[in-house]
């Protein structure tokens, strides 16, 4: 059924089509990849025609809009173009209020746009993929439409309505381009990773059973490499009718596969001596790839669960291989489900982690840069001053949606002279005066097949210059109709386009750059604040996977950093998966006394609760004997529950007595 | 006889009666993409995203012809 459905992704072509389009390749890059940069041209060239037919004023809009909308699959390019007409909108309404609330007052108009952009900075900060572009679209549309109209407020309508007619035909082109050419699908490349991330988490999981210590980064990087693919997950919404059961599969597949490695992780906290006739049978199982042996241990395990267990280490062994397994048929479960496009047994969410403070220090250096360049500009009395700002509150927005936006910055200094000469040398070496389309198409072709096809190369530096490049080439050619081949223009706007980008890396530099220390210092206090909330009781609505899964969010953006100068064996990651491990414990801590709490009416989970917001391994331990010896007075439901919630209390003592981090509030908030 | 198409006037501004039948149309075409996911349409097709192109136009060619 899998292949049979992969097969689907290329019309009546099968799998060994797909890899002659991987292995065979042109002039050093694969069919696939010439497939993509054909695709791209053709549907730049389909919506500058669409464009000038209609006679859009800004058709070149048409064709910036499909450069901004290549990506490689379906799915992402149209969630990117629902984005996209949504925040034009947005944009557009924003601009009208700016430009009506600041008649004639050119400086309250320019901090009115610069305290928007910030604002929508500050937005996309907390959102990730193209729902961060969506948000900085929204501020940077008032760029384009009212601050390069700063002159002539009453043409903002006009070029709103322009700008978003000749979005809408850019989008329409690219649409129809992907669907007759058989783009490729976002579920395909989802199910081949998801598959891929199962396997290692298997991979490390056995190695644990196997008595090796787990390493920080290793289990860090496999924690990035499933919340990683959070954007591609909800890109799958908009890919196909399917695309909502296929979006449920795949963040079941992706926090299933969190909560596995935080299962493995338990393990491994837990003495190498452990049940080993147990461990052995759960590697065995897990080896087995979901064969018989896997279920029969399943039901052992439960069983083992519902009669007890007299050394605690061997019964917290077991409920943590009960999970391990119950996790690992889930994830499995829900590929199976993603590639059928059901939906799933479980649907839940997959939030992320975001740090506010990032956000707004983002924000802030937005507003800055926009003013800072504002007063240069026009201290500088140019032409074409106001295109240069909006240039720069345009390429500080982009930068901002980046994970590094000096390395942005860099990368746009180097494409911004590129995509001006490439504009140059076609208007004026290559077109020189011609005024028909087909030759207007062809003369565009070399740039515009270049630059996307260096955009699938896997070096990210070389893919994000080559997209500045597919992006900015069409702005600084600007196809009108007719083309008006004016030197002094072309001149001026590649002039005004170098500088803002050199303005632009000058400014990201000084202006409250935010360096990996300060991100780190940031999250780890984040986790240690949320943690603190947490044992007191302070528990979010979300489930308790859930809210791993923004965990492991965190831990993932915190792997990405550059490691500290004296921190080589990685402290920082250690303390976040210590911190992640006891967060996860007490969760489930919480969520076990509930049950048992509505069972009991209440009674016996008080001096439970107490341990844990004391932060008292003794007390919880107390408690768990308690819990224990009261137990035997219950039903058979009741002693199961009471027996899982003192299981729970044993296991987030023994955490708090094995962190050498400690957990103490009085030692958290002085670091 | 010649057909009339609707005229939609926002603020002042006329907008083309395409506009408004290609918003309609993407609008149903989402309302039915729930049923289309029930009655299997992706499996019957070799490439649905061109089956679902076709759908959409379909369903705007209908809005045309009958209002």
């Amino acid at each position: 059924m899998g292949d049979e459905r992969i097969t689907r992704d290329l019309p009546g072509l099968g799998p060994r089509w797909q890899s002659v389009r991987r292995t065979v390749t042109i002039a050093g890059f694969p069919l696939s990849a010439w497939a993509f940069a054909l695709r791209i041209w053709a549907a730049m060239m389909l919506g500058l025609y669409a464009a000038f037919w209609l006679q859009l004023e800004s058709a070149s809009s048409a064709a910036i809009t499909v450069g901004i909308l290549a990506l490689q699959t379906r799915g992402q390019t149209y969630q990117k173009a629902v984005y996209r007409v949504l925040a034009t909108i947005i944009g557009v309404v924003a601009s009208f209020v700016i430009a009506g609330l600041f008649p004639q007052t050119r400086e309250l108009f320019v901090i009115g746009f610069a305290g928007w952009l910030g604002l929508c900075v500050y937005v996309g900060g907390l959102l990730d993929g193209n729902r961060a572009y969506g948000a900085i679209l929204s501020g940077y549309t008032v760029a384009q439409v009212a601050v390069t109209q700063i002159d002539a407020p009453q043409n903002i309508f006009l070029s709103g309505v322009n700008r978003g007619a000749a979005i809408v035909v850019g989008i329409a082109a690219l649409a129809l381009v992907s669907d007759v050419f058989a783009a490729p699908n976002v579920y395909t490349g989802l199910i081949g990773k998801l598959t891929a991330a199962h396997q290692r988490v298997r991979a490390f999981a056995l190695a644990i059973l196997r008595g090796e210590s787990a390493h920080p980064i290793q289990s860090a990087n496999l924690l990035r490499e499933i919340t990683a693919l959070h954007p591609d997950i909800t890109a799958l919404v908009a890919e196909s009718s399917g695309g909502g059961a296929r979006v449920a599969a795949a963040r079941s597949a992706a926090v299933a596969l969190v909560a596995e490695i935080s299962a493995a992780s338990a393990l491994a906290s837990l003495p190498a001596a452990t049940s080993p006739s147990l461990r052995k049978a759960l590697g065995e199982a897990l080896a087995d790839a979901f064969g018989e042996e896997s279920r029969t241990l399943q039901l052992r395990l439960q069983r083992h669960a519902d009669i007890g267990d007299a050394s605690p280490h061997d019964a917290l062994f077991a409920r943590h291989a009960l999970d391990l397994l119950i996790e690992n048929r889930r994830a499995q479960d829900a590929i199976e489900d993603l590639q059928a496009g059901r939906y799933p047994a479980r649907r839940i969410q997959a939030p992320i982690y975001r740090s506010r403070r990032a956000a707004a220090r983002n924000g802030l250096r937005a507003f800055l840069v926009v003013l800072i360049s504002a007063i240069l500009f026009s201290l500088g009395g140019w032409p074409f001053a106001s295109q240069g700002v909006a240039l720069v509150g345009i390429t500080i927005a982009l930068s901002a949606t980046t994970p590094n936006p000096s390395a942005f910055a860099a990368g746009a200094v180097i494409a911004m002279p590129i995509a001006a000469l490439l504009a140059g040398v076609t208007e004026f070496l290559i077109l020189d005066g011609v005024d028909q389309f087909p030759l207007l198409a062809i003369g565009m072709a070399p740039s515009v097949l270049a630059a996307a096809l260096l955009f699938t190369m896997p070096n990210p530096r070389l893919a994000s210059i080559a997209f500045l490049v597919l992006v900015f080439f069409p702005v600084i050619l600007s196809p009108t109709n007719p083309q008006s081949y004016n030197p002094e223009t072309y001149l001026f706007s590649s002039l005004m386009a170098i500088a803002a980008v050199i303005l632009l890396f000058v400014l990201l530099r000084t202006v409250l750059p935010t360096s990996d220390a300060l991100r780190r210092r940031w999250y780890l206090t984040s986790a240690r604040a949320e943690m603190r909330d947490l044992m007191a009781g302070g528990r979010s609505r979300r489930l308790d996977d859930e809210a791993l899964f923004r965990d492991a969010d965190r831990i993932g953006q915190l792997v990405a950093l550059e490691p500290a100068a004296d921190d080589a064996g990685r402290d920082d990651l250690r303390q976040a998966l210590n911190i992640f491990g006891r967060a996860a414990s007490v969760r489930r801590v919480w969520t076990s006394l509930a049950e048992l709490s509505a069972r009991l009416g209440g009674r016996l989970v008080g001096e439970a609760y107490a341990a844990l917001a004391a932060c008292d391994p003794l007390g919880l331990r107390r408690a768990a004997g308690d819990l224990a010896s009261t137990a035997t007075q219950l039903d058979h439901d009741g002693q199961a529950a009471a027996r899982a919630a003192g299981l729970d209390l044993i296991w987030a003592a023994f955490l708090i007595e094995a962190s050498p981090f400690g957990l103490d509030p009085q030692r958290t908030t002085t670091s | 006889m010649m057909q009339s198409f609707p005229e939609l006037t926002i603020g002042g501004v006329l907008v083309a009666p395409f506009v408004i039948y290609a918003a309609a149309a993407t609008a149903i075409f989402a309302l039915l993409r729930p049923f289309l996911h029930f009655v299997g349409f992706e499996r019957a097709f070799s490439n649905p995203p061109v089956a679902e192109l076709s759908v959409y136009v379909l369903i705007l060619a209908l809005l045309i012809v009958l209002f």
